[in-house]
């Protein structure tokens, strides 16, 4: 791995591309729009999660060693020294929340900066090693970026804006336990207290249910408070469908189905912006 | 239209509700391997932030 590839691999450049994706449907769902701002947050959002990412890489250096997922990684594999990656985050960082202070907005920058600090150090640092509940609460990093476009747009944080930021957090609880209930050995011998390595796959299984139909209801709701229209209601019930449907059948199936609903999550997120997206600008 | 909208908020209202009660009910019936009340503290935070992000939500919904 030559120095630009592992400094490209610290920035984890697929969660990057899908925190921009979030933020780009959060800021063309809002009332107004700019190509300017959407140019410049855009950049500011993803220098900052790229920060958050590079921090991470830090952090958790000694679980990756463990975990056969992330063996690979610069910092594990010595061609990225911890100081250099933590310089790297820094500026990374301060270029981000230069950005979005100067040419976006002040709410936008601090909310770009807490998301930053959720991430990299209470969920990274701390929730990770502490509780079961380690995806559900730092998943609120991970669910900003909608609300992050959004402020960026129109310097406030509307209900509209918190609605699609609620969609990403009840998300994330059923897409990362199926992947941990696949990666259940790995995360026990990294000692993190992944739901299944703490409660058992019976109990996972059953949250992860539970968490979907939250996520069923939850995904109503821009229908019932008139931000999207029929096209939206249909697509949404088939996505629906098929998700709950899958987590009902995981009961009486094994790690391997786990992992296609891991699949499924990532699939149905990304087609219920973009249906988002078509209702408000085609229909 | 706008009475199916009015019906998606309120059954959207009484599934939250009714599984809210679900996780913590299920959490009682568990096995595990540590402190269960460290967990209830932190299961009741995580309702607590989504409590938090449904209140402007309905909030808008129901104006």
């Amino acid at each position: 791995m030559n120095s630009v590839n592992a400094y490209l691999t610290l920035c984890k450049p697929r969660v990057v591309l899908l925190m921009m994706i979030k933020a780009m449907v959060g800021m063309a769902m809002s009332p107004v729009f700019s190509w300017q701002i959407f140019f410049i947050a855009n950049i500011g959002i993803a220098c900052a999660a790229s920060a958050a990412a590079t921090l991470n890489h830090l952090v958790d250096q000694h679980i990756d060693r463990i975990m056969l997922r992330t063996q690979n990684r610069p910092l594990v594999q010595g061609v990225v020294t911890p100081s250099r990656a933590l310089l790297f985050a820094t500026v990374l960082g301060l270029i981000g929340f230069g950005l979005l202070y100067f040419f976006v907005n002040t709410v936008t920058a601090l909310l770009t900066f807490c998301s930053l600090l959720g991430y990299a150090v209470v969920y990274t640092l701390y929730l990770k090693h502490q509780t079961v509940q380690n995806i559900v609460i730092g998943g609120l990093a991970g669910a900003a970026p909608p609300l992050l476009g959004w402020v960026a747009m129109t310097n406030h944080i509307g209900p509209q804006a918190i609605l699609l930021m609620l969609i990403v957090f009840v998300w994330t609880p059923p897409h990362f336990w199926s992947l941990a209930i696949y990666r259940k050995t790995e995360y026990a011998k990294a000692n993190v207290p992944m739901m299944p390595v703490v409660f058992g796959d019976h109990y996972t299984k059953i949250n992860i249910f539970l968490y979907t139909i939250l996520l069923t209801a939850i995904t109503y709701l821009p229908f019932a408070i008139g931000m999207s229209g029929w096209l939206y209601f249909i697509c949404i019930t088939v996505l629906n469908a098929r998700f709950l449907a899958m987590t009902f059948r995981l009961f009486s199936k094994d790690i391997f189905y786990a992992y296609k609903i891991f699949k499924y999550s990532i699939v149905y997120l990304f087609v219920l912006f973009i249906v988002l997206l078509l209702d408000h600008f085609v229909i | 239209m706008m009475h199916l909208r009015w019906v998606v908020l309120i059954a959207a209202m009484l599934v939250i509700v009714s599984v809210f009660a679900a996780l913590v009910y299920y959490f009682f019936t568990a096995k595990s391997t540590v402190k269960i009340k460290n967990e209830l503290i932190w299961l009741m935070l995580a309702l607590l932030i989504m409590l938090g992000l449904f209140v402007p939500v309905f909030h808008q919904g129901f104006l």
